[in-house]
């Protein structure tokens, strides 16, 4: 039997031996760590919980904490103001956005993995393969003549000009 | 510091989630350009899995698409795409109809380029009306030969519309509606030309529930089944005759449109229209407002509706009228219609086109530069990059086609001069040559009556 999960706390451990002390409120946020509690709960009975999170970096641990605590306390944050924050937020470089991406699939939290998809979707929007690749710092693996041949395949959507230029 | 990020190596679900936030479809195509491992991680959810916005195609064949702001041309264009007009697109399968001033028919894609050609409608409409000598001769002939500029007004084609997805049976139906006729397309009837035609006169028609369904300009609804033979194939279904127009004032012109709209309801929206009059030949027109009936299916009535609810857009013109939800598009607005120019005066005009929202009647334009063409009206398509693969019915050039086309230009435009020739020569009682001349007038009558 499950133990309301709001009247423990949560350890978090990073990958170089960081520690996060979490509120079990915000800990719900994600839902490994609600499956990983539930599991536990019959164990463990001084009311703490600790999650090794073996491939997520102090830093970035840091900025998922950060976010999940600003979530979870509805009282403060509401509507406009949550959506500005979230702007400021996301507002990081691309490497460590990678990183939050990937921690928010490994922990399974539902409004950050919303967020890094979408500021990852605003980079790709309007831009040539070429310049993707460039952005995100990725090999082109595709030879010239499978380039050439996908390009010709859908000509159309490498073509196009503003409305602007054309007037 | 942790080492550098590999984005290359996303996991599949991450793709998926960043794919399903690209609202514009050469996005999505480009994303999977880009390299290897993302290609082959969304290689199970086609790019075209989702509905694009619908682009505007202008008289010019330029392609607008109005959420990227962006202007396109088509890759390839249909060999004799100076002539054609646009006569339907679908939401379905990213088709645009296309008709030449000799009533060819042509399926386009304008994305990928695909052609799909029909046999030519005037060739059968020409068959139609030579069934019998005489009856060519006291009927058509005069009629064809003297006003033939009125019976080209009869030829304007209105819409087409086909049934959707022709990849799956291999052929289209289409069903194209002119001014006093229809047109219907079946597959696989070689034997004749493929093309029916009956006797109706309606303003709309829409395929909906697997029939289609046509309105004319009191609002009467009418199914037409497709498969049926006989006359009596037009079925009444509501015999509601002008009620709106009697309840609702309606200003000006109208013009209905039927849409399939949410959860498989028939909705009737009606265009008003009034004509500016500046002087005698001034045929401008220009769009007032327009409103929203739903099918009452108990009553078998329209029933008057304020709007198309926070998230309902109407794709209206030539194209097949379109239901489309606003959510699914990000920067949408719903309860709008988007509108253009369905040459409802047959001499043209091509700019009576934008956005109508519901709430506060007020308009909008959608392409901001003035399109102006005198024949060929901007159209909405629905892009689609897919190939309807080689579903075409192709057009059956035997060896006798050019013989055939070559004895009916003959025979037409010798037919006076055969007649002439007849009273000349009885006149002078020359009846032996009049037999021989009579005929061989038969024996092309003949000729003609078995092509």
């Amino acid at each position: 039997m499950a133990s309301p999960s709001h009247t423990r706390t949560v350890t978090l451990k990073s990958c170089d031996d960081v520690e996060f002390v979490l509120d079990g409120s915000v800990a719900t946020l994600s839902q490994t760590l609600v499956s990983a509690m539930a599991e536990d709960s019959s164990s463990s009975d001084d009311g703490t919980f600790t999650w090794c999170v073996s491939n997520i970096t102090g830093e970035v641990l840091a900025k998922v904490v950060e976010f999940c605590n600003k979530h979870a306390d509805i009282s403060s944050s509401r509507g406009e103001d949550l959506k500005e924050w979230d702007k400021a937020f996301i507002s990081v470089e691309l490497d460590l956005l990678y990183d939050l991406i990937l921690a928010a699939d490994n922990l399974n939290i539902e409004s950050l993995l919303d967020l890094t998809a979408q500021r990852v979707a605003d980079e790709i929007k309007g831009k040539m393969p070429h310049e993707i690749r460039m952005l995100f710092n990725i090999e082109k693996d595709f030879t010239d003549e499978e380039e050439r041949e996908i390009r010709r395949e859908h000509a159309w959507a490498y073509g196009g000009e503003s409305l602007k230029s054309f007037l | 510091m942790s080492p550098p990020a590999k984005w290359s190596e996303l996991p599949k679900e991450l793709l998926c989630s960043i794919e399903s936030r690209l609202t514009n479809l050469s996005d999505r195509v480009r994303f999977r350009a880009v390299c290897k491992p993302w290609k082959s991680a969304l290689e199970d959810s086609p790019p075209n899995n989702r509905r694009e916005f619908p682009w505007l195609m202008l008289p010019g064949y330029a392609l607008y698409s109005p959420l990227e702001h962006k202007l396109r041309r088509p890759i390839n264009l249909p060999p004799n795409h100076h002539s054609q007009r646009f006569i339907g697109s679908s939401s379905s399968d990213g088709w645009v109809a296309m008709a030449d001033d000799h009533l060819n028919i042509t399926l386009f894609n304008p994305i990928s380029g695909a052609q799909a050609s029909f046999p030519s409608l005037m060739r059968s409409l020409f068959r139609e009306w030579v069934p019998s000598f005489r009856h060519l001769f006291f009927k058509h002939t005069r009629r064809w030969l003297l006003t033939e500029s009125s019976d080209r007004r009869d030829l304007h084609i209105r819409k087409a519309v086909w049934s959707p997805d022709p990849t799956n049976s291999g052929s289209v139906t289409m069903v194209i509606l002119m001014s006093n006729m229809l047109a219907v397309y079946r597959p696989g009837s070689e034997t004749s030309a493929g093309w029916n035609f009956f006797r109706a006169n309606y303003d709309d028609f829409i395929y909906y529930k697997d029939i289609f369904y046509l309105v004319d300009f009191g609002c009467r609804l009418i199914t037409f089944d497709i498969n049926a033979t006989s006359s009596n194939m037009l079925q009444l279904l509501i015999t509601e005759l002008m009620r709106i127009s009697m309840m609702e004032p309606i200003r000006g012109i109208k013009k209905p449109y039927l849409v399939e709209g949410p959860n498989r309801s028939l909705l009737l929206v009606i265009r008003e229209m009034d004509t500016p009059s500046h002087g005698r030949w001034d045929f401008r027109y220009r769009t007032t407002g327009f409103k929203v009936f739903e099918l009452d299916e108990r009553t078998m009535s329209w029933r008057r509706k304020d709007g198309l609810g926070n998230d309902g857009m109407v794709f209206l013109g030539m194209n097949a009228s379109t239901y489309l939800p606003a959510t699914e598009f990000h920067g949408c607005k719903g309860n709008h219609i988007y509108f253009t120019d369905d040459n409802m005066a047959i001499s043209g005009w091509g700019c009576d086109m934008g956005v109508f929202c519901l709430e506060d009647e007020s308009f909008e334009t959608h392409y901001q530069t003035h399109v102006k063409s005198m024949w060929r009206e901007p159209i909405w398509f629905f892009p689609n990059p897919v190939e309807s693969g080689a579903s075409t019915p192709r057009q059956q050039r035997g060896t006798w086609t050019w013989m055939r086309l070559f004895c009916m230009n003959l025979y037409l435009k010798n037919l006076l001069l055969f007649l002439l020739l007849y009273f000349y020569l009885n006149l002078f009682w020359c009846r032996t040559y009049c037999f021989f001349i009579i005929m061989s007038y038969l024996m092309v009558d003949f000729i003609i009556r078995r092509i």
